[in-house]
């Protein structure tokens, strides 16, 4: 009986050695490296369905506490490791406490399978996490290709190079992946608060970039044209037709009366007054709105010609306008002051575009305003389409602007340009048919009523010269081109009153 | 982002009922904006040149004078400015006519190279 008794003892003392040899060579193994798990399940952002997989690691230490690094979250608490089993015990007592076991392969919490790394191997996964490799998408890739089509038109072809560069680029820029996660904000993206690029998003989002390019564009617009002859100014009204029927078409296409409004308005061919509405009606359509509006203005030279030849006759095209007669300095003063009361008073929400576009022309006008003029006209239009242009194209991030709706926009897009040329195009012949002698109109300006300045009418002056290398219509183009200008405007403010 | 889109679907009595309403009304406001325009721009001239229509009829009690007498187009104003160009352009002192070419050469050094420079804009 002494003797099992001994024999007992021993075995319990040895069994116990072993059991506490094994203890320490876990603990030793614990706390030598980084426990490193890839999971997936992270949303990308609040509100979002898209999820990632994101690296999470457990660091323990000697001292019996560890800490838990979660997207960039960081945990801490104590551990302790009985009969090979380990007990996680957090400091944020809202957190249940987790046990772990061992396995081949690693250590397994919960669902989540941990793998030791050295500290340098932890780091440089940690590394490669922030790298734009890791989190690029086709979306991605693709948006970058369309950003460099933009640079290839622009200095290839020369399609609104000042316009097409900087949003080619931004879009470059807005589609490099970075790191992204709910509730981790590095400030790098244009839709990350705080972010420089969403500082200078701000003047998109509230608006405030059109009204200053509308300065500019009067201070160096020569209303001159359009008031030696200003019958052409209901060409302008004529091609805003393409604003009302896109609404129509994106009312049916689903869209809520708001945005259908915002959409619409590409159909203006007006780049700022495009983004001023959608900032008011649908700023979460700024992007495609304005990269839409903007695409298809440089597009101008591609989109209009083929239904001009189909509209207009070759007869028609032949047709020689008088020249404009002089317009009078006091004529040219008045109109600024005379077109913003009239316009104004008819739609006061367009308030901010049309002020600025005749307080504009008023500085260029009046002459004794030439420094403020000259600044309207370089320099502040200059800073201020850089810093649209740059933004506008950040804002086409791949996972927020790849979506079935961008992909509507721009299919409207594309219609309302085509039903604003053939409105105006239209129109012109109608007017035509009222209009005798050498009054009579070439139609082919009626193209330029769509805005789009001085784009559209360039490609009337071209497709005069095609037909006639004699007749050269650009001042009479231009007439109805800056009256599309102010008829967008209008246009504007009554979709803004209508639907806000 | 998505989800802040209304998805309401194709409501056709919103198209045809308030979405026509509001195509046609705000269409026809853009056209009456302009056409005021046109009316006020049309007029505004008449107004400016009362005065002047007023002295030569004045003058010439029998003479009609039309919009056309009045109003001076680009081209006329530019041959009328081209003549006082070239009138005024004539008016200056005589000169020796004695023309003389003095060679000038420089040192080339790269120090001053403007090939090397670093505000060298690139050429298309």
């Amino acid at each position: 009986m002494k003797k099992l008794c001994l024999v007992i003892v021993a075995f319990v003392f040895l069994l116990g050695n072993y059991s506490f040899a094994n203890t320490s060579e876990t603990t030793d193994a614990l706390v030598t490296g980084k426990w490193v798990n890839k999971s997936d399940g992270y949303k990308v952002r609040a509100g979002s369905d898209e999820t990632v997989e994101r690296y999470k690691g457990i660091k323990f230490e000697k001292n019996q506490t560890f800490v838990l690094d979660s997207v960039k979250m960081k945990f801490s608490g104590e551990w302790k490791v009985i009969d090979n089993i380990l007990y996680l015990e957090f400091n944020d007592h809202n957190i249940d406490p987790k046990i772990a076991s061992f396995s081949d392969e690693g250590l397994i919490i919960g669902n989540d399978l941990y793998k030791s790394y050295s500290g340098a191997v932890a780091g440089l996964l940690n590394f490669y996490e922030f790298t734009g490799v890791p989190n690029a998408t086709p979306g991605h890739l693709l948006m970058v290709l369309v950003g460099v089509f933009f640079i290839f038109l622009a200095i290839r072809y020369n399609y609104e190079p000042l316009l097409l560069i900087p949003i080619g680029f931004g879009i470059i820029i807005g589609n490099i992946p970075f790191y992204q996660a709910e509730g981790f904000n590095l400030k790098l993206g244009i839709y990350e608060e705080g972010s420089v690029m969403s500082y200078l998003y701000f003047g998109v989002r509230q608006g405030i970039y059109p009204p200053l390019i509308f300065l500019g564009i009067g201070a160096m617009t020569d209303f001159s044209s359009l008031i030696s002859n200003p019958k052409l100014m209901i060409l302008g009204a004529a091609a805003q037709i393409g604003i009302f029927l896109t609404f129509l078409g994106a009312l049916y296409l689903g869209f809520s009366p708001a945005e259908a409004g915002a959409i619409g308005i590409i159909g203006g061919a007006d780049g700022p007054t495009a983004i001023f509405l959608s900032s008011k009606l649908a700023p979460h359509l700024i992007g495609p709105i304005a990269i839409a509006a903007y695409s298809y203005m440089a597009l101008v030279p591609i989109i209009q010609p083929p239904f001009m030849k189909l509209i207009v006759t070759k007869k028609e095209r032949l047709i020689r306008m008088k020249p404009p007669r002089a317009v009078s300095k006091l004529e040219k003063i008045m109109f600024p002051v005379v077109g913003l009361l009239l316009t104004a008073y008819i739609s006061p929400s367009a308030l901010p575009l049309l002020g600025m576009l005749f307080f504009g022309n008023l500085l260029k006008e009046s002459t004794v305003t030439k420094r403020l003029a000259d600044t309207a006209s370089n320099a502040l239009i200059d800073i201020v389409t850089i810093l649209l242009g740059i933004t506008v194209g950040a804002s086409t991030q791949a996972d927020i602007f790849l979506t079935p709706q961008s992909l509507k926009i721009f299919g409207l897009g594309a219609l309302s340009f085509i039903i604003a040329t053939c409105g105006g195009l239209f129109f012109a012949k109608l007017m035509n048919v009222f209009l005798k002698g050498d009054n009579k109109i070439n139609p082919l300006i009626g193209a330029a009523g769509v805005s789009a300045v001085p784009d559209s009418a360039r490609v009337v002056q071209h497709e005069g010269l095609k037909a006639d290398p004699t007749n050269h219509l650009l001042m009479h183009a231009m007439a109805p081109n800056v009256s599309g200008v102010i008829g967008s405007a209008v246009g504007a403010g009554i979709l803004l009153s209508f639907l806000m | 982002m998505i989800s802040v889109i209304a998805k309401t679907g194709t409501d056709f009595s919103m198209v045809a009922g308030f979405g026509v309403t509001t195509a046609i009304v705000g269409w026809l406001i853009v056209f009456a904006a302009l056409v005021l325009l046109v009316i006020v721009f049309t007029q505004i001239p008449k107004l400016i040149y009362y005065n002047t229509r007023k002295k030569l009829k004045v003058k010439n009690k029998s003479a009609v004078v039309t919009d056309d007498e009045l109003h001076i187009t680009g081209d006329v104003n530019a041959a009328i400015a081209m003549a006082l160009y070239m009138f005024f352009d004539e008016m200056h002192d005589e000169e020796s006519n004695v023309i003389t070419i003095k060679r000038v050469r420089k040192t080339y050094s790269p120090w001053s190279s403007k090939i090397y420079g670093l505000r060298v804009w690139p050429r298309k």
